[in-house]
């Protein structure tokens, strides 16, 4: 898994690629608690995920429960790990483009 | 009309008749022709010798007497129908001849009167017969003259004497006087023949009127019932329905006797269609009752395919014609053991399958019970002996299959030898026991064989081997060896099918006599993975990695499997042990289905049980449980069993 961190007028993007899994979610969630504090609004860029388990999801969840549904957003989910938020129900709490 | 037998037979008789008519009448005519020529012969004759009696007191000389002879010879003409009557002196040499005295009867031409005359004197005319006449004998001469105008009977008579008044006596003369009575026979027959002509006319049209008539009548008569006849004949089947009308029977003659035989016959006709109707009935109940038996007796079988992890079964029943007494089973036990078995009764028909019914009962009832084969076999032998009136037997294989050692147990009572299709066809060899039913307390031999994934075991009775084409060849062993052989290490199980379908070719057409019964049992090749590994989450790149060298999987079902495998995995290793131990996690591929097997000796936990209910999930602030949600959720069938100290989870996805 690989993590970009990009900042553009107080809107930050984090740009992840790979498999977010139990042993890499810590690292998702650190770059979020890094980057939290300095954006007023928090984009993630999940185009290249191809594979999220639930560990990835608690990282997103707490994130969006952080900064808040205004202040958070998904963005490029592939049809299967979209899938998996629609399983869990995330997708009623989550801005997701 | 035209097509009658009648006008064929008037156009036959009608010519016959008027044949015979005309021969008759042309008898007739020449019997009266002949009678009237007799007839005229004797007037003319009579005549002839009255006028020549007259003629021996003519005076020559006198011609006085010339007028009077000539009136009374007129008198005389009348008197005997003559035409006429004269008297010549004859005069040889010249051939000439004077008329002494004539009379004419009433057939005299105008012309002869003017021409002949007394006193007249004709020459040449003297002809040969008057010649002859004089020569002749001084009897009488009757000449018959015919010619183009007339058809003349001429009786000439000499008179060579006369009566001498003054000697009172008969002298001789010096020239003899030729008396003639001449008759015209044609002036005779004229009158006759006007006369027959018409007679003639009446009785052809009489007669052909008859004939027709008569024939009119028949035609009326007796054209007119065979034609009812030959109608209510024609029309017989169809107007049957509608109720045969009978005939009218009056009188004695042949068509009357005709009309009551024909009637007898439609009765009679009548009766047997229904008997056959009832026959037809009867049958038609019968096959109905037999094949409501054939029904009961098909649903008294297993369905036909049947296919879990270990194993496919496949199974072909073809009765024939009658009903018949073979039968197949299997059944899933609860161990997860499949029984199957394969059976032939002895005979056919209703007693056959009613043997057949309680001999699957049996077996489904001993193999629910967790009998071995050969105490299946056993008991069974023993029931069905016990009330077996009939003596009918049964072969019997029996087997059960162990999926998770892949043995094979099995049992036989006198039926055909199984196959395997392995790696080579192998003939199931085994001591064959006597065929069950008939002797009690028989003991059967239980064998055991270990089969490999993607065998076949191929049951089958004596219907397929001793199927017949129409040159009564069997099937035989040999053919369905080679056909089987077909089968070695092939991927798609359709052996039955296959052999069915030679066996069908074979026969082409020809009756089946015997059911034909086949059973596959096919051990289903798997695809197994195994790894046992530390419950750490580091460890968990090696189930991703064993996951992704499984190739049969498409990448999505990998992508699934490796999120069940993760979630499952990882809550072992957060729960199931308070310091470390090990998990095992397999993964078997069979067909369409992939199973993830984890094992573990931690503390007992169900996995299973408790998962969240998403709808109560708190998403502010997120607990556990997320995971195997998600996994589950994901599943197509999970089971956890706790046994011999471990956690077992199996978890199912299928394949689309």
């Amino acid at each position: 898994m690989k993590i970009n961190t990009t900042f553009e007028e107080k809107i930050c993007t984090i740009t992840i690629e790979g498999q977010i899994e139990t042993l890499t979610a810590p690292e998702l969630e650190q770059a979020v608690n890094d980057a939290a504090p300095k954006c007023e609004k928090m984009i993630l860029d999940m185009t290249d995920v191809d594979y999220i388990s639930s560990g990835g999801l608690r990282v997103v969840v707490g994130a969006n429960h952080k900064l808040g549904k205004e202040k958070f957003k998904l963005k490029g989910l592939a049809p299967n790990v979209y899938e998996i938020f629609r399983l869990t129900g995330f997708t009623k709490y989550l801005d997701i483009e | 009309m035209r097509k009658s037998v009648f006008f064929k037979l008037a156009l036959f008789i009608i010519p016959v008749v008027l044949a015979v008519e005309i021969a008759q009448l042309y008898t007739e005519y020449r019997t009266i022709y002949n009678s009237n020529y007799e007839n005229c012969e004797r007037m003319i004759k009579s005549a002839a010798e009255t006028t020549s009696d007259i003629f021996l007191y003519f005076d020559l000389n006198s011609k006085d007497d010339a007028e009077t002879y000539s009136k009374e010879l007129d008198k005389l003409c009348n008197l005997w129908g003559v035409t006429y009557l004269f008297a010549v002196e004859p005069y040889v040499e010249t051939r000439s001849e004077k008329y002494l005295a004539i009379g004419f009867g009433k057939d005299a031409t105008e012309k002869a009167k003017k021409t002949r005359y007394p006193g007249v004197y004709v020459e040449g005319t003297l002809s040969d017969a008057q010649i002859k006449a004089l020569k002749g004998d001084k009897s009488l001469t009757i000449i018959h003259e015919k010619n183009e105008l007339d058809d003349t009977l001429i009786c000439y008579r000499v008179v060579d004497k006369f009566f001498d008044t003054k000697k009172g006596a008969y002298v001789k003369a010096d020239i003899p006087i030729l008396i003639g009575a001449e008759v015209s026979f044609t002036g005779v027959m004229e009158t006759f023949e006007e006369r027959f002509n018409s007679i003639i006319i009446f009785d052809l049209i009489f007669t052909f009127l008859l004939t027709l008539s008569i024939f009119i009548v028949f035609y009326l008569r007796i054209h007119g019932p065979i034609k009812k006849i030959s109608t209510r004949m024609k029309n017989f089947v169809s107007d049957r329905d509608k109720g045969v009308e009978k005939l009218k029977v009056k009188g004695n003659d042949e068509l009357t006797e005709m009309s009551r035989s024909f009637n007898l016959m439609t009765e009679e006709i009548d009766n047997y269609i229904k008997d056959i109707d009832n026959l037809t009935k009867e049958k038609h109940t019968q096959s109905a009752e037999l094949n409501i038996a054939k029904k009961i007796q098909t649903g008294l079988l297993m369905p036909p395919r049947y296919k879990n992890k270990g194993v496919s079964i496949n199974a072909i029943m073809v009765a024939a014609k009658n009903i018949g007494g073979d039968l197949y089973d299997y059944k899933i036990l609860d161990d997860g053991k499949i029984f199957i078995a394969i059976a032939d009764v002895s005979g056919k028909g209703i007693s056959a399958a009613l043997f057949m019914a309680r001999a699957i009962t049996l077996l489904h009832q001993y193999a629910l019970l967790g009998y071995s084969p050969s105490k299946m076999l056993e008991v069974y032998n023993n029931t069905l002996a016990e009330s077996n009136p009939n003596g009918l037997f049964i072969t019997t294989f029996v087997a059960i299959y162990d999926p998770e050692t892949h043995k094979l147990t099995y049992s036989n009572a006198g039926h055909n030898l199984p196959y395997i299709i392995s790696d080579k066809l192998i003939k199931l060899d085994d001591s064959t026991n006597v065929a069950a039913g008939i002797f009690t307390d028989n003991e059967y031999d239980q064998n055991t064989i270990i089969l490999k994934p993607g065998d076949v075991l191929f049951l089958y009775t004596d219907g397929v081997n001793e199927a017949a084409n129409t040159s009564k060849e069997f099937f035989g062993t040999k053919r369905l060896e080679k056909e089987l052989e077909k089968h070695i290490n092939k991927e798609n199980n359709t052996v039955s099918e296959d052999i069915f379908e030679a066996v069908s070719e074979f026969s082409d057409g020809a009756v089946q006599n015997d059911d034909i019964t086949i059973l596959t049992m096919r051990v289903e090749k798997t695809n197994s993975k195994e790894l046992t590994l530390k419950a750490e989450a580091q460890n968990l790149s090696e189930i991703v990695k064993m996951i992704y060298s499984e190739e049969s999987l498409s990448k999505d079902i990998k992508s699934q499997l490796r999120l069940i495998a993760e979630e499952i995995f990882i809550n072992i290793c957060s729960y199931a042990y308070n310091n470390s131990g090990d998990v095992t996690v397999r993964l078997d591929v069979l067909n369409d289905q992939a199973t993830l097997t984890f094992i573990d000796s931690g503390k007992p936990f169900d996995t299973t049980a408790d998962v969240l209910d998403i709808n109560e999930y708190d998403h502010e602030n997120s607990i556990g449980g997320l995971g195997r949600f998600i996994a589950f959720e994901i599943a197509d069938d999970y089971s956890y069993v706790y046994k011999d100290n471990k956690n077992i989870l199996k978890v199912t996805k299928n394949f689309i």
